[in-house]
């Protein structure tokens, strides 16, 4: 129930999971790309975010070292200031040698100097520089005494290339001048000079980025650029006003980032910071391409991964997807072969169970382990008994060797047979088995036998009755009176039995094995194999007569039956011999036929003497009764010669009569009688008959019943008409007076006439019925001198033997005779066969 | 008569020379086997052939260890004496020391004063400029009008570049001056040295960067050198010379102190 149920649920649960596996997958991949897309947006800003603190930071840092450049150039210039102080105009070229000492300390300063409002450098660290008259204006501002101002960015080396005609420095070489005014001991405002070198800013922002893309610039706060790191392309003294932190932050913020434009283009992340003492903004500027690339950087990997993810998603709900359907289909292909594997199996253990042989499997001693249900029906006990012993102990005990060799290890033999039989125990009866056995391999070594016992007792039992048969018949062969003798197809003799050893004369053991031909004379043989051969052609049995010579020398006349004995291919396999000494029944026969001739020889002249004796007896009837009515003529006025000659003739007519009779009966005996037979209408004759015999019926009453079919038959009209002129004379005879003769005609089922005539007479008596056919034979209710010959009835059933039909008598139930005709019918176009 | 009483006395003069010269074995391999002890002079700001880590004062390069060398192989006891490339020669004749071990390029200046060992080290000129520097990027801009191009006093970028530039300007940087400070300063745009120093750059100077001659320039080799006149205490440092280049020491120091790719090896 619950399997069913299962089965039920499952292909529809797992359709169900196939389908969605579909929208698992798309929904996991949505999710991936979710996810990607979430931490994508999440990592971009992320890093905007980290990229402007790192400016923001790096500003800082920067612009705390630019700060501190120049706050250091400023102690320093503080200090020389106060010693400068001290000196008038003409001795500040003394000042000289601590210039160049505090240079020393100052690596970033290209050179120290003094110079006064005219231009001219009093002293100076730069040789170069010494004695020359520079353009003030370019410095800068002039401070007042004290008072410090940096200036803005100054092409060339130093102070001398502000002389006119000084050399010129390469593009690119310039110095930011910082000065302090001091007011010298005689009061002339001079301005201490500090050349800062600009490469010192950008070298040490360089070093601090640390990143070739990003970019700083040092600008004074009125938008001149002073330095910038390498990957800014813009010149120092380049005009910044433009640049958005100077539109749009300077002068109210003084720090801050943003994203947008900057010095470098669109798409920089710009970090500003103005310093905290000085007149100095210092940008750091970094590509947003290259935080979009770090960014991307970052999340190629994650999106390679996504994209594996999503690959791997695909491919596994497509396999999910897949497995599924085909775990569908294999569901039903599964439920369908186990429906039919638990079919077989059904099948199969009801076959095993139908199994008549006797199954068995045995360990690789020969002890049994399984045997099947039909041990119940040959042992009686159940199959658990069975476990454990050898078939050995079962059988009989000259046996035992044969079943023990069927378990042998030693061999190699693939099935081994042997015969078996079980004794019999109380109700069981003994059995008979044909065993066969088969190793069982693994790996090249016996570990069991699977054997199969077939009962062959009923085999074994009918080969036995068939023994017993064979015995007995070949008994009944032995005993019987007649001699038979057993041939091969050859012609050689395979067994004969006693009567034939004495009939020939033979002894068995010299005619097995030879052919009929050895001891027969030639011709004789040839007969006898001619017969075998046309048996043995067409089979089935024949019989002939020959003559053979008995042992005693003489010649018998035998009839020899042959009967071809079938084979087993179908066809004969021999030829089966009887003899039937015939000689007696031969010379018999030859009596007989001697007598039945001697007989008919007698017959025949007997016939012809009374032909000839009723002939010359009729001669002289004829002039008695001539003579007779002459007297009765002559003699009428004599009563007593009337009377006399009366008498006379009467039995003269009486023996003349008898006379004819007889001679009908020999004519009808004699050959010498012919019939005429023509197709007649047998009622034409009854009816001439009728009216023939109507004036001697005398008061008796005669009525014709004859059927409305012509009664079609081929006879001699005159002899049937004499038959029924004997019969129903026969009835007027017997009638009594005013009795009735009935005389019916018609045509039976058979395909005969039939005329009835019956008559209301006494009857014959029951043993006379017969007789009264018989010749000379009369009933015996005639004896009272009715008169008659006796002759007529026979002559009646001759003539309709001669007809091919018959006459008989029956006493009818309430008094009475019928006397039944039965003549065969011919049909008017009818052609009666003619034995050839 | 003339002729055979000159050859006479030439001869004799001759003779006594050679035999005034055999009978001394050079003055300094005398005093170096008498005391049993090398004086070498070295320049200790030379990095990586004999330089003081100014963070521990320990001496350290391939010349620090192949003096090392000599000293095992002369079973002597080696004193550094420290000089700088102006000061060695008058060092060298002065017998302030018995041998000059710090890579010495063999100038023709120099060689006309010292003797000079087989060379065993070899180095290009190179450029180091400072990092941002909008001057000088590669060597084409070097030797441009206007452009100031230092040398360290003494040394033989010295002559080399004052041959050299035809355009820039040469400055000598004489100490307490540096040539990074000059550099630093932006007074120089540029100042040439060797490979010894440029490995120092490399290795631990991140401010400043290196210009290469895109083919070599001008290589000179590196050898040691010792006072004229003591031609056998040449031959036992060119005899360690070439042993130090056939078992493998030369080698095996240069690849220590990252000077391997201007090691001579080849006797």
């Amino acid at each position: 129930m619950t399997s069913r149920a299962r089965d039920d649920r499952s292909p529809a649960a797992l359709s169900q999971a196939s389908r969605a596996v579909p929208w698992v997958g798309v929904l996991l991949a949505l999710l991936i790309l979710g996810a990607i897309a979430w931490l994508g947006w999440a990592e971009y800003h992320e890093k905007v975010e980290t990229g402007r603190s790192r400016v923001e930071l790096l500003a800082r840092v920067l612009e705390d070292h630019a700060t501190r450049t120049v706050e250091t150039t400023s102690i320093a210039l503080g200090s020389l200031s106060e010693l400068l102080a001290t000196q008038s105009s003409g001795g500040v070229a003394e000042v000289g040698p601590l210039l160049s000492q505090a240079l020393v300390g100052l690596p970033f300063l290209r050179s120290l100097a003094v110079v006064d409002a005219q231009g001219q450098v009093l002293t100076t660290t730069a040789a170069r520089d010494f004695g020359r008259v520079v353009d003030v204006r370019v410095l800068g501002p002039w401070p007042a005494a004290d008072r410090e101002q940096l200036g803005g960015y100054v092409a060339g080396r130093g102070l001398a290339d502000l002389a006119s005609g000084g050399p010129a420095a390469p593009a690119g070489v310039g110095f930011i001048p910082l000065l302090r005014g001091i007011r010298l001991h005689d009061g002339v405002l001079v301005s201490l000079v500090a050349l800062i070198n600009p490469d010192a800013f950008s070298n040490q922002q360089q070093l601090t980025l640390d990143d070739a893309l990003s970019g700083a610039l040092l600008a004074s706060f009125d938008g001149t650029l002073l330095s910038t790191t390498p990957s800014v392309r813009l010149a120092p003294g380049t005009r910044l006003a433009d640049h958005p932190v100077y539109r749009d932050y300077l002068p109210a913020r003084e720090h801050g980032s943003y994203v947008g434009r900057g010095a470098r283009g669109q798409a920089q992340v710009v970090a500003f910071r103005v310093s905290r003492s000085r007149p100095l903004v210092l940008l750091v500027e970094h590509p947003l391409a290259d935080v979009r690339a770090t960014w991307w950087a970052g999340l190629r990997s994650f999106v390679a991964l996504a994209a594996v993810l999503l690959v791997f998603v695909a491919g596994m709900t497509l396999t999910a997807w897949r497995s599924l359907r085909s775990r569908e289909a294999t569901r039903l292909l599964l439920d369908q072969a186990q429906a039919e594997v638990a079919l077989r199996e059904r099948e199969l253990s009801v076959t095993i169970k139908s199994v008549q042989d006797l199954i068995f499997r045995t360990d690789e001693r020969g002890a049994i382990t399984f045997v099947n249900e039909r041990w119940m029906a040959i042992g009686g006990d159940t199959a658990q008994t069975a476990l454990g012993r050898q078939l050995h102990e079962l059988v009989l005990p000259e046996q035992r060797d044969a079943v023990r060799a069927l378990f042998s290890v030693d061999t190699r033999l693939a099935v081994r047979q042997a015969q078996a039989t079980v004794p019999g125990e109380g109700a069981h009866r003994t059995r008979h088995f044909d065993v066969a056995v088969v190793p069982l391999m693994r790996k090249d070594r016996i570990v069991g036998f699977a054997g199969s016992a077939a009962d062959v007792t009923d085999r074994v039992v009918a080969q036995q009755k068939l023994q017993t048969q064979l015995t007995i018949s070949a008994l009944m062969l032995e005993i019987s009176p007649l001699p038979l003798s057993m041939l091969d197809t050859l012609g050689r003799y395979l067994s004969v039995n006693q009567a034939w050893e004495d009939f020939t004369g033979r002894r068995r053991e010299d005619v097995i094995g030879q052919a009929a031909a050895s001891y027969l004379p030639p011709e004789e043989a040839a007969i006898h194999n001619a017969r075998d051969r046309e048996l043995l052609a067409s089979g089935g049995r024949i019989s002939y007569e020959a003559s053979v010579t008995h042992r005693d020398g003489s010649r018998r006349d035998v009839v020899l039956i042959k009967v071809a004995v079938p084979g087993d291919d179908g066809g004969p396999s021999g030829v089966l011999t009887v003899l039937m000494d015939v000689s007696e029944f031969r010379a018999a026969e030859r009596a007989t036929r001697d007598a039945r001739d001697v007989a008919e020889e007698a017959s025949r002249a007997k016939t012809e003497f009374i032909a000839n004796i009723s002939h010359e007896l009729r001669t002289p009837l004829q002039s008695i009764l001539g003579f007779s009515e002459l007297g009765m003529v002559r003699g009428r006025q004599h009563e007593k010669l009337a009377s006399m000659f009366t008498d006379i003739h009467s039995s003269g007519q009486r023996m003349l009569a008898l006379v004819n009779d007889l001679l009908d009966v020999s004519k009808i005996e004699s050959t010498v009688g012919t019939f005429h037979l023509e197709r007649t209408d047998l009622r034409t004759l009854v009816r001439e008959v009728a009216r023939e015999i109507d004036p001697l019926l005398a008061g008796r009453q005669l009525t014709l019943a004859l059927s409305e079919l012509p009664l079609v038959a081929k006879v001699d009209p005159m002899r049937f008409q004499q038959v029924l002129r004997n019969v129903i004379a026969n009835a007027i005879k017997f009638s009594p007076f005013h009795g009735r003769i009935e005389v019916s005609g018609e045509t039976t089922a058979a395909g005969e006439i039939h005329i009835a005539v019956r008559d209301q007479g006494p009857g014959i008596p029951p043993e006379e019925i017969e007789r009264v056919f018989e010749a000379f034979v009369q009933s015996s209710q005639t004896k009272d001198g009715s008169g008659g010959t006796g002759l007529g009835l026979a002559i009646c059933r001759k003539i309709l033997e001669a007809h091919g039909g018959r006459i008989h008598a029956e006493n009818l139930a309430g008094g009475g005779t019928v006397f039944h005709i039965h003549v065969p019918a011919r049909g008017s176009a009818e052609t009666a066969p003619v034995p050839l | 008569m003339n002729t055979i009483a000159l050859a006479r006395t030439t001869l004799a003069a001759i003779g006594l020379a050679l035999a005034t010269a055999a009978t001394h074995a050079g003055p300094v391999l005398d005093r170096v086997k008498a005391a049993q002890s090398v004086r070498v002079c070295i320049w200790p700001d030379y990095y990586g052939v004999t330089f003081r880590n100014p963070r521990t004062q320990q001496l350290g390069g391939i010349d620090v260890d192949l003096s090392a060398e000599f000293g095992r192989d002369m079973k002597a006891k080696i004193e550094y004496v420290e000089t700088s490339f102006p000061k060695l020669v008058d060092d060298l004749k002065a017998d302030r020391c018995d041998v000059a071990m710090f890579a010495v390029a063999v100038l023709p200046a120099r060689a006309a004063q010292l003797a000079f060992s087989k060379p065993y080290l070899q180095s290009d000129i190179y450029g180091i400029t400072t990092k941002s520097n909008r001057v000088v990027r590669e060597w084409a801009d070097i030797d441009k009008p206007g452009v100031q191009v230092a040398v360290q006093a003494g040394t033989f970028m010295e002559p080399v570049m004052a041959q050299a530039l035809k355009q820039a300007t040469m400055v000598v940087v004489k100490p307490p001056a540096t040539r990074e400070r000059e550099l630093e300063s932006g007074r120089v745009d540029v100042f040439m040295t060797d490979f010894p120093y440029s490995r120092r750059l490399l290795d631990n100077a991140d401010w400043a960067t290196l210009v290469s001659p895109p083919k070599p320039f001008h290589v000179l080799p590196y050898a040691y050198a010792v006072k004229q006149g003591d031609d056998a205490w040449l031959a036992q440092v060119d005899e360690f010379v070439a042993r130090i280049k056939r078992d493998g020491r030369l080698e095996a120091a240069a690849r220590r102190h990252g000077l391997a790719p201007i090691a001579v090896l080849q006797p």
